[in-house]
């Protein structure tokens, strides 16, 4: 019983740290997505503000986020990394 | 108000501060005190150096004229660092463990430390660079205009640029060629340059503020603004805003100076984690205040104002001089830190790739140690810098101040991006050659030169107006800014399109079609497997002496550095004193040492050229095996092992046949023994019987008959000596006693006591008179007893009337051989065999008297004496050659 539990908390830790690293793998690609595809007309549309104004928020938002993300990724990344 | 001179000063001041900065960093690395210096802050602000004058000026101009396009040349670079994990972390990763020196050294390691393609990259990052230095050379000099147009006693604006380059030269010679550090890291400049990105983030922040919140009222009324100031059209997710985002993030790797502060300097993959958030927050810091500035500019400043200089103007037209001199000292630390990092990049190249190759060349005669390569290569560095930052003022002082200047950044980009295809390919791609690699830079670096840089000079420079305009030879396809008729508006995305492509295609191309050299294969497999669990570091072989190599390291890496790395290596053997064994490991290890200093081309040279070969060796070649002969290798691998097991158990059986054998020849002795013990007793028995019976037996009868019973107790008594002589012998357990005896001596006793056994009165025995001067240390009675044995044989068995017997002597290198032959029957040819074996009587020998036990005694005692007994093919009569080893 025990050991079976074990089994699954190993699992589910080796699960956990195979997803960070790919989320690290996805990260980039949200980013080219976001910042470089006619995407960002989704978000931006014709409202009253001007579409310069719309476009400079939008890509500050995005960059905002983007820093965040890798900031929480590499907290938990900077364990992964094995120096001699 | 803030004249030139006050300036100067606060330049001055500021420069002594960095030199103390770096002097102190520099200390404390080698006192090891290296917390602070190891921290990954310092490490993400040194890679600041990305935002050059160019940047902190030029992206208020550039967003004041073009709108948010600026934004892209910060966005690439997140992007990179963003996903750290599956690119960056592998290019620091083998930075680390290949001792990457620059980013043409990786490139030439790559591709089996190809020399000539380091050539190549150096120089296209030279010739990419210069422009790059021109510019932060004039951005500095407008800067100082902006405070001298007023005094007439300031110099000319050449002047200030020539100043600036020398004093750019003289500092970085100081700090970046101060040691030759295994690991070409620079630890008082990367804390210089960290102290200069905090000025200049400052620096910008401050302008910001001022302008958002007392200049104009807060950002809402600066976004208003801006929607009237600013171009119409964003600049944002055009095929340009692409081109450009993907032409600052290849910035960020290959630009000579970059890769010196991610990769080369890099302490530990770790920092990178820290970098990856902390870079892009930097970037974010930088571009706040971007359009506020340029938003404000254009508005309380006279039309017509230069754009690129609204950080300074601004607080300068507010009266702010306190502010504006920050701002000042902002740009002065992004160009001087610019120029220093590239500076010493770039010298590290040109010293490794070009001076150093030329120079060996040249001593190709002499020996590699005979030199001080260090002397040599600082020198060489601190001339390059010199040369670099010269470059870069010549190409200011002919190009200064019009637009093919203001417009190169992006254009040497672009050049230097050439690199990337080989890079990419090279690090994720096996099969990516040497000359894939090299002829794709080459195609791609022409066409870069043929669409965007030549034309930046509006027909003044090689190309002409007509040929712009017609294309080449007046030939349509070939226009510069529309390659084969196709027409792409922008030719700054004309030219990435092109050149990148062409550069890719024709790499793919190229190494689909060579086959790589071995050593080629080898390091592309240790590049592309970097995280694989063990690199394999076979790398050439039993080359050289220890003492060769430790003077080859102590002209490279320093005398104090080499004698750590032979001992701790000597250590590391179980060695406690003395040089280290010249492994194959050790000699990796070296040659990456070296690598560190010299780049991995010229120590793979040195290294070869202190063995006088180049070669690969089998281990090298099965590492480079595709998969399949990696199958192959371990099935060879199984197939020896079964192999051993077979072997192994042949072994096995034949020890038990042998086993058997023996228990087979016990059986066979005790049945002897019994049967030889039950002849003497069944006589004894017998005639006891008939004297006990008490019949009459008359006296002459009873002499015979106890004289029967006595011959045989004898009998038996000598046998059971025998066999108790021989089992004394074969258990090892008779000592021996030895001692100097004459030789001679020894065998005329022997024959004298033959003579007791039998009648020897007619024999002819002839002793060789050589015996007489042979001295040996043995069992002298053991000896003799062999002697006796023999001799006492071959009168025995002697049907001759006159038996001759000679013995002679032969002799060897540590033993002598005593051969006695008879002219007696000889011994029949199928009997050769059985003669030294347990009572193996001759067939024809029926006549004599004895057991068989003999000449068994003999071999045994001969065994214990180190020497043997062997009987000698002979046509006539029997010969036995003892041989008797000098010393037992």
């Amino acid at each position: 019983m025990s050991e079976k539990q074990s089994f699954d908390e190993v699992n589910q830790k080796n699960r956990r740290s195979r997803k960070k690293r790919e989320i690290a793998l996805i990260l980039p690609v949200i980013g080219v997505l976001l910042l470089l595809t006619p995407i960002v007309k989704l978000f931006i549309g014709s409202t009253e503000t001007s579409p310069l104004i719309g476009a400079l928020l939008f890509i500050f938002g995005v960059w905002a986020a983007l820093i965040a993300a890798a900031f929480i990724l590499s907290r938990s990344l900077i364990f992964e990394i094995r120096d001699k | 108000m803030l004249t030139f001179n006050i300036l100067v000063a606060i330049c001055l001041v500021y420069v002594v501060i960095l030199f103390m900065v770096a002097a102190i960093a520099e200390q404390w690395a080698q006192k090891n005190k290296l917390s602070f210096l190891h921290s990954p802050i310092v490490y993400t602000l040194s890679i600041s150096v990305y935002c050059t004058a160019w940047t902190f000026y030029g992206a208020v101009g550039s967003a004041a004229r073009n709108g948010l396009e600026f934004l892209a040349i910060y966005l690439g670079p997140t992007l990179v660092f963003i996903g750290w994990w599956w690119f960056l972390r592998k290019l620091v990763r083998i930075g680390n463990t290949q001792r990457i020196t620059s980013i043409a050294d990786l490139i030439s390691s790559r591709y089996g430390k190809s020399n000539l393609l380091a050539v190549v990259v150096t120089l296209l990052a030279v010739i990419g660079s210069t422009p790059y230095i021109a510019l932060q050379l004039q951005s500095l000099t407008l800067s100082f205009a902006v405070f001298t147009h007023t005094n007439a006693n300031a110099p000319s604006p050449a002047i200030t640029a020539f100043l600036i380059a020398a004093g750019l030269a003289a500092f970085t010679v100081v700090f970046g060629t101060r040691n030759l550090d295994a690991n070409e890291r620079h630890h008082g400049v990367v804390t210089a340059i960290a102290v200069e990105a905090i000025v200049k983030l400052i620096a910008l922040l401050a302008v910001g503020i001022f302008v958002v919140w007392f200049v104009a009222d807060g950002p809402t009324d600066v976004l208003q603004n801006a929607e009237k100031m600013l171009p119409e059209t964003t600049g944002a997710f055009t095929p340009r805003w692409v081109t450009l985002t993907f032409l600052s993030a290849t910035a960020i790797i290959c630009l000579p100076r970059m890769f010196q502060v991610v990769v080369v300097e890099n302490d530990a993959e770790k920092h990178l984690a820290t970098a990856s958030w902390a870079f892009p927050l930097y970037l974010f810091l930088m571009c706040l205040f971007v359009v506020p500035i340029a938003v404000t500019g254009l508005e309380i400043l006279p039309e017509g104002s230069n754009p690129d200089l609204f950080v300074l103007t601004i607080p300068l037209a507010m009266g702010q001089d306190g502010l504006a001199a920050l701002a000042f000292l902002g740009g002065f630390s992004s160009a001087t830190s610019m120029v220093i990092v590239a500076a010493i990049a770039l010298s590290t190249m040109v010293s490794n790739h070009i001076v150093l190759p030329l120079w060996l060349r040249r001593a190709q005669a002499r020996n590699p140690e005979s030199d001080d390569v260090r002397s040599i290569l600082l020198r060489s560095r601190r001339i390059s810098i010199a040369g670099i930052l010269g470059l870069g003022y010549l190409y200011y002082q002919f190009t200064g101040g019009t637009e093919a200047l203001a417009s190169i950044g992006l254009i040497a980009f672009l050049g230097v991006a050439q690199v990337l295809p080989a890079l990419l390919f090279g690090l994720f791609w096996r099969n990516a050659s040497k000359w894939g690699a090299l002829v794709g830079i080459l195609v791609g670096f022409t066409v870069w030169a043929y669409t965007l840089f030549l034309p930046s000079f509006d027909g003044s420079f090689i190309l002409p107006n007509h040929v712009l305009e017609n294309g080449l030879f007046g030939l349509s396809t070939l226009r510069p800014q529309a390659l084969f008729g196709i027409n792409i508006p922008d030719p700054l995305v004309h030219a990435v399109f092109w050149s990148l492509s062409l550069n890719t295609l024709v790499l793919i191309t190229l190494s689909l079609m060579t086959t790589p050299k071995p050593l080629e294969n080898l390091q592309a497999l240790q590049f592309i497997n970097v995280f694989g669990r063990s690199s394999q570091q076979h790398m050439p072989s039993q080359i050289s002496t220890s003492e060769d190599l430790f003077v080859l390291a102590q002209r490279i890496v320093g005398r104090a550095q080499a004698a750590r790395l032979f001992e701790d290596k000597a250590k590391e053997q179980g060695k406690l004193y003395g040089l280290p064994d010249p492994t194959s490991e050790f000699i990796v290890t070296l040659e990456r040492e070296f690598a560190g200093s010299v780049g991995a081309a010229t120590a793979h040279a040195m290294m070869g050229q202190i063995s006088g070969r180049e070669t690969v060796s089998v281990e090298e070649l099965i590492a480079v095996a595709d998969e399949t002969a990696q199958v192959i290798e371990y099935s060879a691998r199984l197939e020896r092992q079964s192999k051993e097991l077979a072997e192994t158990a042949k072994e096995l059986r034949r020890a038990n046949d042998k086993l058997t054998k023996l228990s087979q020849q016990k059986d066979d002795f005790l049945s002897q023994v019994s049967h030889e013990l039950r002849t003497p007793m069944t006589s004894i028995r017998s005639f006891s019987a008939i004297l006990m019976s008490g019949e009459e037996v008359d006296h002459k009868q009873f002499v015979r008959f106890s004289s029967i019973i006595n011959d045989e107790s004898q009998r038996l008594t000598r046998i059971l000596d025998d066999i108790l002589d021989l089992s004394f012998l074969e258990s090892g357990k008779a000592k021996l006693n030895l001692q100097h005896k004459n030789l001679g001596e020894m065998l005329e006793q022997s024959i004298i006591a033959s003579s007791s056994i039998n009648d020897i009165s007619k024999a002819d025995i002839r002793l060789s008179e050589k015996f007489a001067s042979v001295d040996l240390v043995t069992d002298a009675d053991r000896l003799a007893q062999v002697f006796i044995n023999i001799i006492s044989n071959a009168i025995k068995y002697n049907d001759k009337p006159k038996p001759i017997i000679k013995i002679d002597l032969e002799e060897g290198q540590n033993g002598i051989m005593v051969v006695i032959s008879d002219n007696g029957p000889g011994i029949p040819e199928g009997e050769h065999e059985i003669i030294f074996e347990k009572f193996s009587k001759l067939s024809s020998g029926g006549a004599a008297s004895g057991v068989g036990l003999g000449l068994s005694i003999c071999a045994e005692i001969m065994r214990n004496l180190g020497g043997k007994i062997s009987l000698r093919p002979s046509r006539t009569g029997a010969t036995f050659a003892i041989w008797i080893p000098k010393k037992v």
